[in-house]
């Protein structure tokens, strides 16, 4: 059963007293206790994404959809104050930033509580804590209750942010990058935590992220993302070894690898077009290198072939014709 | 990490300390009763009964300058409560949640500040009566403008950090947020101008009330001395010279104190 149902989602920006849309009428749809990936480069909506879940967008952020229903509550129609009961109790987020997503002078102990008290009427609010905190992988954790953020490293830091997200066990963990300010042993170790919660408590994720490898290894399904627009979904292992539109294609290509010793690294041509400057037709077409004339006319639907969709009027074509090379 | 405490610093504290002390002290003890008259001994210069003379109606001046002590102290904490108070939740609106709000309230402390504090306080006591509670709660709003300023910008910073948004992603609501979570990041600028509005209200209490506006005899106040001293200068310099220099010293121990605070919290300075 889907967790989350999100159709014909868009965000725009006023710039110049002129709307412009930085997600384009993107659905796609979450099933209880999966993983789901979003790809993309900067700036290609993934973070608005997840904040338009819980309705954290910035204020200027126009929000339209037609649908957005998580676990029966329909979060378009639900208020401020229905959506901070949701935040933190049934959806969670965690965000890129360990070092600065704690507030510095309140005890992380405290700060994981908060959590706990704001939803729920308790006086076990900190052994409540201690359990999560002995739960994502702390050790000592009486002594680490009472300290300040600045005392614990950047991974320990992380692992009380996920903490925080995780003590109420939610239905639905949005991660906005939980692991790119990490190194990468310490960003393993996070992965594996998240996955392990995952299983534990079947909450399903909403992992954002730009490292295919990192998405590789966590999630079911994936979505890719460019500029605003899903021109991809699959699941994981179709999608990294079945890629059908030219934009994966390129993305795929792009990562470096060993065996190719010598040769220049892949590189996708052009740039993203800025937010003023989208084309009319498929989002894709300005750097495409298989770009046709509907291309530039009309935007491609997003067409499934069982569960594999790819938005490309010419997909099949390209696939053959890399397969000639 | 050990930390060097400047002179300025020092200083304040020094200063601030013993006119507590003296303050305290005066609840309890005088050496006379401060409002008791003597007309035989009026104007008298000092003697040793007298360490500092009386004054035209015979009263102790050291009794009434250790008494006047507890009237700049109530007006200079209780103007700077008031004035800190309704600046933060000011500021504290315009600065988080912006927009139109933010333009109203920040105009109008614009207004405010147009106007020289002396001349607001004065209308206020004008329209409300003379006396120490109305001198009190003008001076607070005098200094409404600039605590409210420091608040808008420590919010305004503060409202776009990251554990601002974890805050918000867990349901904690913008009430809390403002005032649990962001306040005690953004209270240092705020002391340090407590601090230095301490003095300014001690300093514009003494105006007002020389001018005869402010605190109303037998209540002693340094400035009412002042006003009442200017006649018998020539009799009786002390009289006169005694609450200048207590006005004088006060508002220079919080100005150094105030100063001292802000260095402490100046990186540049480190």
């Amino acid at each position: 059963m889907a967790i989350l149902s999100v159709k014909n989602l868009s965000i725009s920006f006023p710039i110049d007293k002129q709307y412009y849309q930085a997600v384009d009428r993107i659905s796609f749809s979450l099933s209880e206790g999966k993983i789901l990936g979003i790809v993309g480069e900067s700036g290609c909506g993934k973070s608005l994404t997840a904040l338009s879940i819980i309705k954290l967008l910035p204020p200027k952020a126009l929000l339209t959809a037609d649908q957005i229903c998580f676990n029966g509550t329909d979060i378009l129609a639900a208020d401020e104050h229905g959506m901070r009961e949701l935040r933190g109790n049934d959806i969670s987020m965690i965000f890129q930033e360990p070092m600065t997503s704690l507030n510095p002078l309140i005890k992380v102990g405290k700060q994981i509580a908060e959590t706990v008290t704001l939803h729920q009427k308790t006086n076990n609010a900190a052994k409540e804590a201690l359990e999560i905190m002995k739960q994502v992988g702390l050790n000592n954790v009486e002594d680490i209750y009472n300290q300040y953020p600045h005392q614990l490293s950047g991974g320990m830091r992380q692992r009380i942010m996920i903490a925080m997200a995780m003590v109420l066990k939610p239905r639905l963990l949005i991660a906005d990058e939980p692991t790119t300010a990490l190194d990468v042993t310490i960003q393993a170790q996070i992965l594996d935590l998240m996955k392990q919660l995952n299983r534990k408590f079947g909450t399903a994720i909403i992992f954002i992220s730009h490292d295919l490898g990192v998405i590789r290894q966590m999630c079911d399904e994936v979505i890719v993302m460019y500029m605003g627009n899903i021109i991809e979904v699959a699941g994981t292992e179709e999608l990294l070894f079945n890629p059908q539109h030219p934009y994966t294609i390129g993305l795929l290509a792009a990562i470096p690898n060993p065996s190719r010793k010598k040769k220049s690294l892949f590189t996708i041509a052009g740039r993203v077009p800025g937010i003023t400057e989208r084309p009319a037709g498929c989002s894709f077409a300005t750097r495409c290198g298989f770009v046709t004339e509907p291309c530039l006319r009309s935007k491609p639907p997003l067409v499934y072939q069982q569960s594999h969709g790819v938005s490309c009027f010419n997909y099949q074509d390209i696939k053959r014709e890399i397969k000639d090379v | 990490m050990k930390r060097e405490y400047s002179v300025y610093l020092k200083v304040g504290t020094v200063i601030i300390t013993a006119m507590l002390i003296m303050m305290v002290v005066s609840i309890f003890f005088t050496p006379y009763d401060p409002e008791k008259m003597d007309v035989e001994h009026r104007l008298q210069g000092p003697t040793w009964k007298h360490i500092l003379g009386t004054d035209n109606f015979g009263r102790d001046i050291f009794s009434r300058i250790m008494q006047g002590s507890q009237t700049a102290f109530t007006v200079g904490l209780v103007s700077v409560t008031i004035g800190l108070t309704i600046g933060l939740v000011i500021g504290g609106i315009a600065g988080y949640f912006g927009g139109w709000a933010d333009n109203l309230l920040m105009r109008s402390m614009d207004a405010m500040i147009a106007f020289p504090g002396i001349i607001i306080a004065l209308m206020f006591v004008t329209i409300w009566g003379y006396g120490i509670t109305n001198t009190m709660i003008a001076l607070g709003i005098m200094a409404v403008p600039r605590f409210a300023r420091i608040a808008r910008s420590g919010f305004l910073q503060a409202k776009e950090l990251m554990y601002v948004k974890m805050a918000k992603s867990i349901g904690v609501s913008n009430l809390r947020i403002m005032f649990v979570h962001i306040l005690p990041n953004i209270i240092s600028p705020l002391i340090v101008a407590a601090s230095l509005g301490f003095a300014s209200a001690v300093l514009a209490e003494a105006g007002l009330s020389y001018l005869g506006l402010g605190v109303q005899p037998p209540d002693p106040s340094w400035g009412t001395m002042l006003h009442e001293s200017q006649l018998y200068f020539n009799r009786a310099p002390l009289f006169s010279i005694a609450p200048g220099i207590m006005i004088t010293l006060l508002v220079f121990g919080f100005n150094m104190f105030g100063d001292g605070l802000r260095d402490l919290n100046d990186p540049r300075k480190r």
